[in-house]
């Protein structure tokens, strides 16, 4: 077992126990106390816990409890793709950001980046962000919903949309298919990525493992006018190989 | 006198595998003619030259030789057709004579006399020598020639009887300037006397002197195939060769760039294939290495990996002078080699799960006993971090596929943490699913605080996977390119020794 496997073996201990000690996770590990007390020391660098005489403690911080309360599907596979997907973002970028979880996932670590101006309709993206950036532009309309995570939706917000300049435009998705391409459940989600898909440079698609060869009522855009799919799903072969074909990105997760 | 059209190839298919090799080739050969065929690595050059020779066979499509349409062209036809071969390998007796040598498929086959060393045929194969100007005693064995030497000779055995068609592949690749002039001389007069030359190459200044009529081929099509005109640019060609560049297909991502793992100085081999390198490779890098074959650059990574010995220079790992002679000094030092023979880096006999854990054993031992549970876990956890998913890992190895196996050849080295990986052609024999799961591999990899040099003749690769790209050229590192300064066509360029832009 190596230091990744580790860390997450500690944090999903620590997240169920809220506390933990060392011989405990020594005997779990099958590793040496010292190796143990070397984990702990980073995951406490990274302010997710708290050393304590023999041990650690969670830190309970305003993202873990952001999380609990929205309460989202999928979460492991969805937090590793929006931490993939923040290496593909670069300094001074101008990016747009989409409705739904995955997004929201991603918007949480944009502050480590300098110089970054995001364009969204995701209002909890909006307030993540805000304050932490160059600029946050939100999108107005009728407020909806996905999973508790409130976005805007109005056909005239996507009038101010194309004034505005973004290089990179992150969205997620209902469905990809290999005939079908990419698909949403609700007519303005496809409406709002057909309108990205045109006027952004670059088109990343953040697809958890349960949106593969999976058809939602209307089609949002062609497989063409993707340039990179971000999924934690690895034993695509069709899709591996259409997208390489095609000349889209593939990147599958690990843990960074 | 055979006819105009000596040969023609209609509709010609080749597949290795899923890779097709030759696709949809069709051509025709005309007697007094020079043929020269250009293309990069890989781009089926000489599988066309070995279709042609009867040395590989094809999947499908028509081969007509002197207006008789061959339904199996075997070697032995082709010769007896005329068609004479000097491939890119040596294909020489290291225990014969030159003799001996140049004789064995042309006078052996069609004569009863088992003795090739007698005065007649010394006469007769110091008469081809001296009509290519070669100033070899045809005496000498094999064994006892240098490698330039024994391209000379592999040469003059296709020349000899005059063949009517007379296939070189890179001849003159070894050669100095006067062999090399010596070569082209002949070439024309084999011309003159009617024979059809087909010469493939990688110098576009040698097309400039022979070519009659110029071929280039990409990834197993031929591109262009038209009369050589001076008026013609060297760009065009090479941006024929190079293809377009289809970058956004490599799933590359940028990693966080650390201190530097490895810094090698003015190192040289004592084999000579690498004089006088220095490069460094950064935490959080990948770090391409570009040039022809024979440039230098798996000699390079054998170097340092304590493979190839080297005569001169220092190797510093996270800073620390270290002196690498042979493989385990590197693996104590956190390299991992990942060789360009796939099948090579097995233990054929064992499975998969045997395979990966092969080199961390040391680990498992329980009282001097191994801890096969424990092993077993811990391959499995490893397979699934690495979505190593096979249907049974406990069969042999060789029965997995090759993306498979190739995965594993990687993994082994991430379970002793290695930080240093050497990647020689990692995806050179993949299928595409497989190429993408490496490519994604590799980033996993610069994004755990570790480096990859990444050697590679698939050009598009380097450009769409690295952070920089060195380029080798006959043993040197000449020119550096960073990530967005370059394309295809440019690093192809310079491979050929080109430092500045056409």
């Amino acid at each position: 077992m190596f230091a990744a496997q580790r860390i997450e073996i500690i944090k999903d201990f620590l997240i169920k126990n809220k506390t933990a000690d060392i011989s405990t996770l020594t005997s779990i590990l099958n590793v040496s106390d010292v190796t143990v007390r070397k984990d702990l020391d980073k995951l406490e660098k990274d302010k997710f816990l708290l050393k304590i005489h023999g041990g650690a403690v969670l830190c309970e911080t305003e993202t873990t409890e952001t999380i609990s309360r929205i309460n989202i599907s999928n979460h492991t596979a969805k937090s590793k793709i929006a931490e993939l997907a923040l290496t593909l973002i670069e300094e001074d970028d101008s990016i747009f950001i989409g409705p739904g979880s995955t997004c929201f996932l991603l918007s949480q670590n944009i502050k480590r980046l300098k110089g970054i101006s995001v364009v969204t309709n995701n209002v909890a993206v909006s307030n993540e962000v805000m304050g932490s950036i160059k600029r946050t532009y939100l999108l107005g309309g009728e407020l909806k919903d996905i999973n508790g995570i409130p976005y805007t939706s109005d056909a005239a917000s996507l009038e101010s949309l194309s004034k505005i300049f973004v290089n990179k435009a992150f969205i997620s998705i209902d469905g990809i298919d290999l005939k079908a391409g990419i698909t949403c459940n609700t007519l303005n989600k496809a409406n709002l990525i057909n309108f990205i898909s045109n006027i952004s440079k670059t088109l990343i698609v953040l697809a958890d493992n349960e949106k593969f060869d999976h058809i939602g009522m209307y089609q949002a855009a062609s497989l063409e006018s993707i340039s990179c799919v971000v999924t934690n799903r690895c034993d695509l072969d069709e899709y591996k190989r259409t997208f390489f074909e095609k000349n889209i990105k593939l990147l599958t997760t690990f843990d960074i | 006198m055979p006819s105009a059209n000596t040969i023609r190839l209609q509709n010609i298919f080749k597949y290795y595998g899923d890779h097709t090799v030759l696709n949809n080739i069709n051509i025709e050969f005309k007697q007094g003619q020079i043929y020269c065929i250009l293309g990069e690595n890989g781009a089926g050059k000489s599988t066309l030259a070995k279709v042609i020779a009867g040395i590989v066979s094809i999947d499908s499509g028509n081969i007509t030789i002197k207006n008789k349409q061959i339904h199996k062209l075997s070697s032995s036809l082709a010769a007896k057709l005329g068609i004479k071969i000097a491939c890119q390998e040596n294909f020489l007796f290291e225990n014969l004579t030159v003799t001996e040598n140049i004789l064995i498929n042309n006078e052996f086959t069609f004569s009863n006399s088992c003795i090739l060393n007698n005065k007649r045929n010394n006469k007769k194969a110091r008469e081809i020598l001296d009509s290519l100007h070669i100033n070899i005693n045809e005496k000498k064995l094999i064994r006892d020639l240098s490698l330039p030497e024994c391209k000379l000779i592999e040469i003059a055995r296709s020349f000899y009887d005059n063949p009517d068609i007379l296939i070189l592949d890179e001849p003159t690749a070894p050669l100095g300037i006067t062999e090399t002039e010596n070569i082209i001389t002949s070439i024309f007069e084999a011309k003159n006397r009617g024979s059809c030359v087909i010469y493939i190459t990688h110098m576009i200044q040698e097309v400039s002197q022979i070519a009659d009529q110029i071929i280039i081929m990409n990834s197993g099509s031929i591109v262009i195939n038209k009369k050589y005109s001076k008026l013609d640019s060297k760009d065009y060609f090479l941006r024929s060769m190079a293809g377009e560049d289809y970058l956004n297909r490599y799933p590359k991502t940028k990693a966080q760039k650390g201190r530097p793992l490895l810094q090698v100085k003015n190192i040289s081999s004592k084999n000579g294939a690498v004089k006088n390198a220095s490069f460094t490779l950064q935490s959080g890098e990948i770090l391409g290495l570009a040039g022809l074959q024979g440039a230098g650059k798996s000699t390079i990574a054998k170097m340092l990996f304590g493979l190839e010995e080297a005569i001169a220079g220092k190797t510093l790992i996270d800073g620390e002078d270290i002196n690498i002679c042979q493989p385990r000094h590197g693996i104590e030092n956190g390299i991992a080699y990942v060789g360009d023979d796939t099948l090579k880096g097995i233990f054929p006999s064992l499975n998969l799960i045997e395979n990966i854990m092969m080199m961390s054993y040391n680990r498992f031992l329980k009282k001097g006993f191994l801890d096969s549970e424990a092993i077993s876990i811990e391959a499995r956890e490893s397979m699934h971090y690495f979505h190593m998913n096979v249907q049974d890992p406990t069969i042999k190895i060789s029965k997995q596929s090759i993306g498979t196996i190739q995965k594993s050849n990687i993994c082994r080295w991430a379970l002793l943490d290695s930080k240093i990986y050497l990647m020689d052609d990692p995806t050179k024999s993949l299928d595409i699913p497989s190429k993408v799961e490496i490519y994604n591999l590799m980033n996993r990899i610069a994004h755990s605080d570790s480096g990859i040099l990444l050697i590679s003749s698939d050009i598009s690769e380097l450009v769409g996977m690295c952070d920089r790209i060195l380029v080798m050229f006959k043993g040197e590192i000449i020119k550096e390119f960073k990530s967005g300064e370059s394309c295809s066509k440019d690093i192809l360029n310079c491979s050929f020794g080109n430092i500045h832009n056409p």
